[in-house]
């Protein structure tokens, strides 16, 4: 019986999709031009479609990035998922972009070792990032969490691993500043293909999220201030 | 066959979602956001994330009050603007994956047009041409209505809107947000004894925003003397404030009827639910020999029933959009 999944990665700058069949990825589109997202997605979602020759009468589920990340591509991904899967009465898969990149460095090193860990990072603007650790074996020691990075921030891992690995754009921030000679680093993109580990496990264990009531992880409360100025 | 439109309108703060039959309203839901009362304004980062929250439970409700699904549905119509675009963001990009899957045309709307749209809800609809004052709290204009889908403007504000008036009246007051209800409420309680001047502002344009520092220098004036004087006076103020804003907005509409020729007279929008203002129009219909038309309270304020109608027109029209559109926070008509 086919699975067909479709993901969607609007979390970041890159506005992505694939599909995929099963754990099988069939196709992906990614759109790389920034404040896209609201005109591109579906419209790459039908590019997709075409392409990879499967009608979206066929979807058995589909997985969004549910964040952390930009609260714009977030709320693109996420309501035009919600608008298929209402449509279509279809689960909703909802997979942590922090995790789709931990996925991506684990299968590219095929390792499955317990003693590696694993640190992806989304840029969150300054010297913030948003990350999460997991280990070789796909495990999450660290859950979802904002970051601001230093030069010895990592160091302490290596108490409990042998290496550290980070990947994911705000990886890249953190390698071009400090250097570290200690710390391996991967450059994995942001991709929707990411997902697909993540997507297919979520399915097999009928780990689907509320359609009605799921929110993305925006990570942080709005900034709000009051004017406290008095008129009188 | 039926012709089925659903309408999402997700432009401020309300999530709503409403199902039209061939030409009539089956069901109109909204869930209306309570999180902004303590910050005295709409906060657009809540109001987007709770569209988010009722997105599906507004749309779901809104078919099952219809007794159509989903696969019944002819197009699927949207607000695409004006708005704010964190709360634009979540209606139209639903809208897309919505009419994605069923394979459905979509159909782009115009908010302040929609408001217009309204005043067709009711059996009794003005004939065209009509005049429509079109007051919220971010517009203020009167248009001439030729047929559904054309629309000329003649008269709008320079600045602030006439619910905008209102709401930072009562915010100077202290007052609850949202505060024109409030104001009205209290209004109906006392007299408008205080006077405030009208904008000087020639044809049929609007101005709002000398009125409302004119009201913050009357506060200030009388609070120095007496501190309480807000609290001891204030179904008097507010009936002198609404008073002065229901003036200005009929002055013109008088002038606009007068200018055009044109006896038929509709209100819309989420002012002309003000008690004061329905009552001041049908008062000016009498007087005046005009049809006045006034669209129930739930068509006034914002609400996707208006969507739907004018999703309608256009959809008879055949005027679809395609899986590009995306929001526009400032959507000039």
């Amino acid at each position: 019986m086919p699975e067909l999944i479709l993901n969607i990665e609007t979390s970041t700058d890159v506005c992505a999709v694939s599909l995929q069949d099963g754990a099988d990825f069939i196709g992906e589109r990614v759109a790389n031009e920034p404040m896209s997202h609201t005109r591109m997605l579906t419209v790459l979602i039908e590019a997709l479609l075409k392409e990879c020759d499967v009608s979206i009468r066929n979807l058995s589920a589909v997985a969004v990035s549910a964040g952390p990340g930009s609260y714009t591509g977030l709320r693109v991904g996420v309501s035009t998922a919600k608008g298929i899967c209402y449509a279509g009465g279809l689960p909703l898969i909802a997979v942590s972009t922090l995790r789709g990149i931990a996925d991506k460095m684990i299968e590219r090193e095929g390792k499955n070792d317990r003693r590696t860990y694993y640190v992806p990072m989304l840029d969150a603007r300054r010297m913030e990032v948003y990350t999460a650790l997991y280990d070789g074996a796909g495990r999450e020691i660290h859950p979802i969490h904002a970051l601001i990075l230093e030069e010895k921030v990592f160091l302490s891992y290596l108490e409990e691993a042998d290496r550290i690995v980070v990947g994911g754009p705000g990886a890249d921030k953190f390698v071009a500043h400090f250097k570290p000679s200690t710390i391996e680093h991967m450059e994995v993109p942001v991709r929707a293909s990411n997902m697909i580990p993540a997507a297919w496990r979520a399915c097999l264990n009928k780990d689907f999220v509320d359609l009605a009531y799921f929110e993305p992880h925006y990570l942080k409360s709005p900034n709000i201030t009051i004017s406290k100025k008095s008129l009188f | 066959m039926s012709i089925n439109i659903l309408a999402i309108e997700s432009s401020c703060d309300d999530t709503s979602a409403a199902i039209l039959q061939n030409g009539r309203i089956l069901s109109n839901v909204t869930a209306s956001q309570t999180v902004h009362e303590k910050y005295g304004g709409v906060v657009p980062e809540l109001a987007s994330r709770a569209h988010m929250a009722n997105i599906v439970p507004t749309v779901e409700l809104a078919l099952k009050k219809a007794g159509i699904s989903v696969d019944q549905l002819s197009a699927v119509a949207f607000t695409r603007g004006p708005g704010l675009l964190g709360s634009l963001i979540v209606g139209v990009s639903f809208a897309k994956g919505l009419a994605l899957r069923l394979d459905i045309p979509l159909i782009e709307v115009h908010h302040m047009q929609a408001h217009i749209h309204a005043l067709f809800i009711p059996e009794r609809k003005p004939s065209f041409p009509f005049l429509s004052l079109t007051v919220s709290g971010g517009h203020t204009q009167i248009s001439i209505v030729h047929g559904p889908l054309d629309i000329e403007i003649i008269g709008r504000t320079r600045d602030d809107a006439a619910g905008e008036a209102f709401d930072k009246a009562g915010k100077m007051m202290q007052l609850p947000y949202p505060a024109g209800p409030v104001i009205d409420r209290l209004a109906s309680k006392g007299k408008p004894i205080f006077t405030f001047p009208e904008p000087n502002i020639p044809g049929l344009d609007f101005s709002f925003s000398g009125l409302k520092t004119a009201f913050l220098r009357f506060l200030q004036h009388h609070v120095k003397n007496n501190p309480d004087f807000i609290q001891e006076n204030l179904p008097d103020i507010c009936a002198s404030i609404q008073e002065r804003i229901v003036s200005i907005l009929l002055n013109k509409l008088r002038l606009a009827a007068v200018q055009t020729g044109i006896k038929e007279i509709g209100i819309a929008g989420g002012v002309s639910g003000n008690s004061r203002l329905r009552t001041a129009l049908q008062e000016h219909g009498q007087s005046h020999n005009w049809n006045v038309y006034i669209p129930p309270l739930e068509y006034c304020t914002d609400n996707a029933a208006m969507i739907a109608m004018c999703g309608y027109f256009k959809f008879k029209n055949k005027q679809f959009t395609n899986q590009t559109v995306t929001p526009e926070a400032r959507w000039i008509q």
